[in-house]
């Protein structure tokens, strides 16, 4: 299965690579920032997208609007640092937000986030 | 306090440390030798109490510009002892235990985030006031119509002056009064606990005299 982590932080890109990699076996792809996300999701099918709220040239909010506009089923999961919750609260009811991921997070967190959105998505 | 970017550009870093240093605790990357494995919990445990100052500073900053955002649910108390696992590892580390008294049953109605910051906090400062070998406790009572009860005690035999107790989860009393930095807790500490708490409709208080300070604050029942 594939994700798609969309960060602006090589850190935070490199850490959730091998989380996902080594701990669930995933295949990754990165975007390095908004605009490369949209793009990414647009042409190439994900099991997954992994998105940073605060990204360069497009925002993480707007990335999901344009990725459900593509894939109305695709997971999307938030990475949050500084989450504004009543916003994350109209993702989840307006674009059917996944899920979010708190930082910092912990292997098991992000794992077990992952798995359950892909989860939905099969059933 | 601190803008609130700031704090939130510091948890990219510390998503990093935390993300990776995981990766080698859990055994995903292969198996660790007894002294690469205590230096990794070290670097985690650190972790955990920088991300705990972190979200207490950005608690504090969106309190004060009247920002906060409660949001209540009913929980039951003993689903917050898994949050503080990270405490009774880094008290075991200090050969200090903790004793958890909380009913199973206890439900409360708070913001289940903030209560568990509360609750990291002034655990954790219970057991930095405990001497060596000894024990901090928490336990969490039913008070009926005034609500949940949690108590958290330790046992050093440090105290605080009794005129200062009206004073110690004011802004600036650890800084006033460096000669007390060993009693109260680090970072934004006794304040973000008094500003959480209250935030929730609930009171915080403080008890303290040679050999035991107990901290107690009340929430809602659920």
């Amino acid at each position: 299965m594939k994700i798609l982590i969309a960060d602006d932080e090589d850190i935070v890109r490199t850490s959730l690579d091998g989380i996902l990699k080594k701990g669930g076996d995933y295949e990754t792809d990165f975007a390095f920032d908004g605009e490369e996300a949209v793009k990414k999701i647009g042409s190439t099918f994900y099991d997954a997208v992994l998105l940073d709220l605060d990204m360069p040239k497009i925002s993480g909010y707007d990335v999901l609007a344009k990725a459900r506009e593509i894939h109305p089923d695709l997971p999307v999961i938030f990475l949050t640092g500084k989450a504004d919750a009543r916003k994350v609260a109209e993702s989840i009811a307006k674009e059917h937000l996944s899920g979010f991921i708190e930082k910092p997070f912990t292997p098991e967190d992000v794992l077990d986030v992952v798995s359950k959105a892909i989860k939905v998505r099969r059933v | 306090m601190f803008d609130d970017q700031i704090l939130h550009d510091l948890k990219n870093p510390l998503a990093g440390i935390t993300g990776s240093v995981g990766l080698f605790l859990e055994g995903l990357l292969g198996p660790l030798d007894e002294d690469q494995k205590k230096q990794l919990e070290n670097i985690e445990l650190s972790a955990k109490k920088l991300t705990l100052f972190l979200k207490e500073l950005s608690v504090v900053g969106c309190a004060e510009n009247g920002q906060l955002t409660v949001g209540k649910t009913a929980f039951r108390a003993a689903e917050l002892v898994p949050e503080l696992d990270w405490i009774k590892r880094l008290a075991a580390k200090e050969e200090k235990s903790i004793a958890l008294g909380i009913d199973e049953k206890l439900s409360l109605s708070a913001d289940r985030e903030l209560t568990a910051l509360v609750l990291q906090d002034l655990l954790h400062n219970a057991v930095r006031q405990t001497e060596r070998g000894g024990r901090a406790g928490l336990t969490v009572t039913d008070k009926k119509k005034d609500g949940l009860l949690f108590e958290l005690v330790s046992n050093g035999s440090s105290s605080f002056p009794s005129e200062q107790l009206a004073h110690v989860f004011e802004k600036d009393f650890r800084t006033k009064h460096q000669e007390l930095k060993m009693m109260t807790s680090p970072g934004a500490g006794f304040y973000f606990c008094k500003l959480a708490v209250e935030a929730q409709g609930g009171q915080i208080g403080i008890e303290s005299r040679p050999g035991l300070t107990r901290l107690f604050f009340r929430l809602p029942a659920g």
